[in-house]
């Protein structure tokens, strides 16, 4: 078992933080004063005033938009690492940079022959 | 390394690359060209596509056989093995793709979608065959599944279709979380992703003393759970016969070839260095040391599966879905030689998959032609086909007993050569003339292979007594035209001159 002994502060950081928790919700519901309002027992809505319930149909269209949304974040976020990588000190050769940004052009073309797809297609119309 | 090497470092990949110009090219024609031409000007674009990468593939360009070996940090390897599977694969893509020009069950839906989707599935398939991490294995075996799911369930009105697709994946997205967890666990032994070291390290560990055997048996299996949905092995196989039968039949043909080929080359790809070390042969039996699990692993598997495809297969009244069982007890087959650690049992699987991947294709596209012209794949939609179209019925017949292995055939070699390499892997096994329980062992899988190719003639002549000896109500003849009545001559010429298998041998022997 001596393989797994690198493991065991993490172990005890998933016990001592688990712990923080449950003991904190325990205490303050044990020891803290109750005086429950009508106010207070309203859901957190971030400032706003809950006018209805919560439970209502929503359009689907709004899981479309979340999937598109959702191909174009994760493209943020490798474009990201990659300009940093670009600019970085000590590219392994000099002509790296070409080669790097003709692979992120390419990347760029097919993202927007998706981009056409998905317009040509109709899924950015609302209505 | 130099700038030139960075490019040439593509080069390897280059059918692949050409694959995904062309899957960009159909989606933007599929946008652009009206309804009406779409299915040609589409069809004959992607058809042409993978030809070109077939070529390429075939005749690697002078730097490709230079750069041999690995590519992108070893992501990506070229071997024998790689180029005769995407050499299959890519062959299986542009076959289907006429299959899906031939078929009137995708006409009336754009077919750009559905092309390109067949083309990404391709591209899956072939880079899962040359990934050497399991990083890359994962992702383009996800490629294959994704674009698989949306075939399955491609004619949307048809509740089947919807039926298979959903099916799918939820088998599909299980069994590929249950693989990555497996290779979580290669990765916890022995701190690495890519295939080669991991095995390099299991196979030096499995050597010393104390080695304990359960948590590599434990991933191995767990990554045989997402390889064996692929191949539709048994006890993943439940999906098979609902998805064989709803998704359109052009898709089931590519299933049943491309995306089993695909699930065999990526076992063959893991367990390959495995083979080459020969040392587990003669074990297989002995003990519980070291790898000799695996052999009986493969083995019982081997025999569950071909067993319970062709039991189930013989109450089936659809013909997609008998062909559906009948893909499984084939995977079982192929199975029993992954259970011959040796080269030459990989190159038996290989030649097998060839001969299965011509008589199935063939055997397919009857059922095509008979859903075009007769509107069903029940048994009742098969009867007095050879009364009203003798060719159609007796390519049918061909490949019904190549599929059975019963000469003269391309099955037939296929069977052959595969109880050829567990036969004398049982001899062997053997001392002088005394029987050890490792050649029993294998002696015993070639007899339960040969009772279950006497039961798979029964189901497959079902079809053909249905074919022969019913009468339809309607009995007019049937025209065909010119596609329909060449391909299927064409496929049926192929199986059985295939007997002339020295090609395939040499193919296959490069290995």
């Amino acid at each position: 078992m001596e393989y797994l002994h690198p493991y065991i502060p993490i172990l005890m950081i998933v016990v001592l933080a688990a712990a923080f928790a449950v003991v904190t919700i325990i205490a303050s519901a044990l020891i803290g004063p109750h005086r429950p309002g009508r106010v207070k027992a309203l859901p957190y809505e971030s400032g706003m005033v809950p006018f209805h319930e919560a439970n209502i149909r929503l359009p689907i269209k709004f899981y479309v938009v979340a999937l598109l949304f959702l191909l174009f974040d994760v493209e943020t976020v490798l474009i990201l690492t990659w300009a940093i990588a670009f600019r970085a000190p000590g590219a392994p050769m000099p002509g790296f940079q070409g080669y790097a940004f003709l692979v992120m052009l390419f990347f760029m073309i097919i993202l927007v022959i998706g981009l056409l797809y998905e317009w040509r297609k109709g899924a950015l119309k609302w209505t | 390394m130099t700038t030139a090497q960075l490019y040439l470092n593509c080069l390897p990949i280059l059918p692949e690359i050409i694959l995904s110009a062309v899957i960009c090219l159909v989606v933007l024609l599929d946008m652009f060209v009206p309804l009406g031409r779409s299915r040609v000007v589409c069809g004959l674009v992607a058809f042409a596509g993978t030809i070109v990468a077939l070529q390429v593939v075939i005749n690697p360009p002078v730097a490709v056989e230079a750069a041999l070996g690995g590519t992108f940090g070893g992501m990506i390897t070229m071997d024998g093995l790689s180029q005769f599977f995407r050499m299959l694969f890519l062959g299986g893509a542009a076959i289907t793709i006429v299959f899906t020009l031939g078929s009137v069950e995708t006409i009336h839906y754009r077919q750009g979608e559905f092309l390109s989707l067949i083309l990404g599935a391709t591209l899956g398939a072939c880079l899962l065959v040359a990934s050497n991490n399991f990083l890359m294995f994962f992702l383009s075996l996800e490629t294959l599944s994704l674009c698989s799911y949306v075939l399955a369930a491609y004619i949307k009105h048809q509740r089947l279709s919807a039926e298979a697709g959903l099916k799918y994946l939820l088998y599909g997205a299980v069994a590929s979380g249950v693989m990555v967890f497996g290779i979580s666990y290669f990765y916890g032994m022995t701190g690495t992703v890519q295939i080669n070291g991991v095995i390099n390290s299991v196979m030096i560990a499995s050597s010393m003393p104390g080695f304990n055997v359960v948590p590599f048996l434990l991933a191995t299996v767990l990554v045989l759970a997402g390889l064996g949905f692929k191949m539709a092995m048994v006890p993943f196989q439940s999906w098979a016969p609902d998805v064989y039968q709803g998704a359109p039949t052009p898709v089931t043909a590519f299933l049943s070839v491309v995306s089993k080929g695909a699930g065999f080359a990526a076992l063959l790809r893991v367990t390959l260095p495995f083979f080459a070390t020969n040392a587990t042969v003669a074990n297989a039996t002995a003990g519980l040391a070291g790898m000799a699990h695996l052999p009986v692993l493969f083995a019982i598997l081997a025999v569950a599966t071909m067993t319970f495809g062709n039991l189930v297969a013989l109450r089936q009244t659809d013909v997609k879905r008998l062909l559906a069982y009948s893909s499984i007890a084939h995977a079982g087959f192929l199975l029993m030689g992954m259970s011959v650690f040796q080269p030459d049992s990989a190159r038996a699987i290989m030649f097998y998959f060839f001969m299965y991947f011509v008589m199935n294709l063939g055997a397919f596209w009857v059922v095509i032609v008979v859903i075009n012209r007769i509107g069903g794949s029940d048994l009742a939609h098969f009867r007095g086909l050879a009364y009203r179209n003798w060719k159609l019925a007796a390519a049918m017949f061909i490949f019904l007993i190549s599929l059975t292995g019963i000469p003269p055939t391309a099955g037939f070699v296929a069977k052959l050569i595969l109880f050829k390499v567990v036969i004398s892997a049982g001899i062997s096994a053997m001392q002088g003339a005394v029987m050890t329980p490792a050649s029993w062992f294998y002696f015993g899988l070639a007899i339960v292979g040969v009772i279950n190719s006497a039961i798979s003639l029964v189901y497959y002549m079902k079809i053909m007594r249905a074919m022969a000896f019913e009468r339809s109500d309607d009995s007019s003849r049937l025209d065909l035209n010119w596609v329909e009545a060449g391909y299927a001559m064409a496929f049926a010429a192929a199986t059985v001159g295939l007997l002339y298998f020295e090609p395939i041998a040499n193919l296959v022997n490069q290995l």
